[in-house]
């Protein structure tokens, strides 16, 4: 009798010392959903996010953004050139300058994407050799892209003196009539 | 070293016939028990002591299960300036050398040789032309990858402590204070999107920008990508744009379709060469 109620104590010992193990050991939202712990699905999702949307820069900056939203650069993201929101703002408040680029880093942002004659680009997409351009319009080599093309809207310049010239022409033929 | 010379020891029935019933038991327990405390006893749902607790930050959208959300790459659209690669660097806290994405150039001549290049991962863009290649091009391309968020990921399978899982509403994500890094689920990816953080020394990956997306905001490559070349929506809103792709007549494929993971990252026109 006696071997059989020690026998038993011990495979009770074992079952109690399982479940205990179990209890401190197995994290507490382990198997809401399956083989993992759940907790970690918000807590990844709860993550700072660094980048904004246009919409962000908008609140303050909306003559910008306004500019951009009717230009060929209308599908760009602020932070591609700029930095992240999370560098500028925090809280609400204002922690740091945005990156803006100046002088050569302008060429360098603006031919990361319209580079001619890398293989790959869609023929399509507007590219240009940025030697060829000067020399073919005439300008000095140490003008950047920016002193003719607006950056937040790129045609806005050229197309004012377009239609001033198309204008002045149409005054100029109607002079002539 | 005890159970070496256990083994070693040629009179091993003596050995045994030797032991008292204490020592016996002693030897008896002394693996089997904590081997079979953890192992044997199944730990999943059900467990009495849980409870189930539900907070979920007031920013967060909830979890939306009857979503399938799905990432399409338009190869015809990418141009390769590496925004995507400095959005998903700078968001996500990638250390340098390691890439949650990145983008290939493929560069195919006349006589069918295939020329992959990914400098920096893409992060500084491509602006210079490859000198290497002698003869004509016949096709080039950029192919930006990143997880596939597979529904039968294989990376999920070998994970031994069940730290990387798909969430109800589709993502496949790693729990960072969970994984030990034994680096199995690198080996098990069949794209290569896996990688040990320097940082953390735990697995890490693409996921899709789930923080962001459960603030109802899109991942930030998707975001940065300046010609759309990358989407991303849940399929089964008839409204999303990715929905509109996927009934359309557009060829979408997907990478190693054969391996059986089923990505949930499409591709638009892929060509046969890209792996």
């Amino acid at each position: 009798m006696r071997h059989i109620v020690k026998s038993l104590l011990i495979v009770l010992g074992i079952v109690a010392t399982i479940f205990l193990g179990r209890h401190f050991l197995t994290p507490d939202s382990w198997g809401k959903y399956g083989h993992y712990r759940a907790d970690y699905i918000d807590e990844e999702a709860n993550r700072s996010i660094n980048y904004g949307e246009n919409d962000s820069c908008l609140k303050c900056h909306s003559e910008v953004v306004d500019m951009l939203k009717h230009g060929e650069h209308k599908t760009l993201s602020c932070e591609v050139c700029h930095s992240p929101l999370s560098e500028h703002i925090a809280d609400g408040k204002k922690i740091g300058s945005m990156k803006v680029p100046t002088g050569n880093e302008i060429d360098k942002t603006c031919l990361n994407c319209h580079q001619k004659n890398v293989a790959g680009r869609p023929h399509k997409f507007p590219m240009i050799d940025k030697n060829e351009h000067y020399k073919m319009l005439e300008i000095r080599a140490d003008h950047n892209c920016n002193q003719c093309h607006t950056v937040h809207y790129p045609k806005e310049n050229i197309n004012k003196a377009k239609s001033l010239s198309r204008n002045l022409r149409e005054a100029v033929d109607n002079e002539a009539k | 070293m005890k159970l070496n010379n256990f083994l070693n020891n040629k009179n091993i029935t003596q050995d045994v016939i030797d032991l008292d019933r204490r020592g016996f038991i002693n030897k008896f327990l002394e693996g089997t028990v904590a081997g079979s405390l953890f192992v044997v006893v199944p730990m999943g749902a059900g467990d009495i002591f849980h409870e189930l607790a539900e907070d979920h930050e007031k920013n967060l959208l909830a979890m939306n299960p009857d979503a399938k959300y799905v990432f399409i790459v338009d190869i015809t659209q990418c141009i390769g300036c590496g925004s995507c690669c400095v959005a998903d660097k700078k968001e996500n806290n990638v250390p340098d050398g390691q890439y949650r994405t990145w983008v290939e150039r493929y560069v195919i001549d006349m006589l069918e040789n295939v020329y992959v290049d990914s400098p920096n991962g893409g992060l500084n863009g491509f602006n210079e032309q490859r000198t290497d290649i002698e003869n004509e091009i016949r096709d080039s391309f950029f192919v930006p990858k990143l997880c596939n968020h597979c529904e039968d990921a294989p990376c999920i399978q070998v994970c031994p402590v069940g730290a990387t899982f798909t969430t109800p509403d589709g993502f496949v994500i790693v729990d960072g204070t969970h994984c030990v890094g034994c680096g199995y689920c690198l080996q098990a990816c069949p794209y290569g999107v896996r990688f040990i953080n320097e940082k953390t020394h735990t697995a890490d990956k693409c996921t899709w920008c789930y923080h962001r997306v459960r603030k109802g905001k899109l991942p930030a490559c998707v975001n940065a990508c300046p010609t759309g070349a990358r989407k991303f929506g849940d399929a089964n809103d008839r409204n999303s744009e990715v929905s509109k792709i996927l009934h359309s007549p557009a060829i979408l494929t997907v990478l190693k379709k054969d391996l059986g993971t089923a990505p949930a990252l499409f591709y638009i026109g892929k060509r046969e060469e890209v792996v």
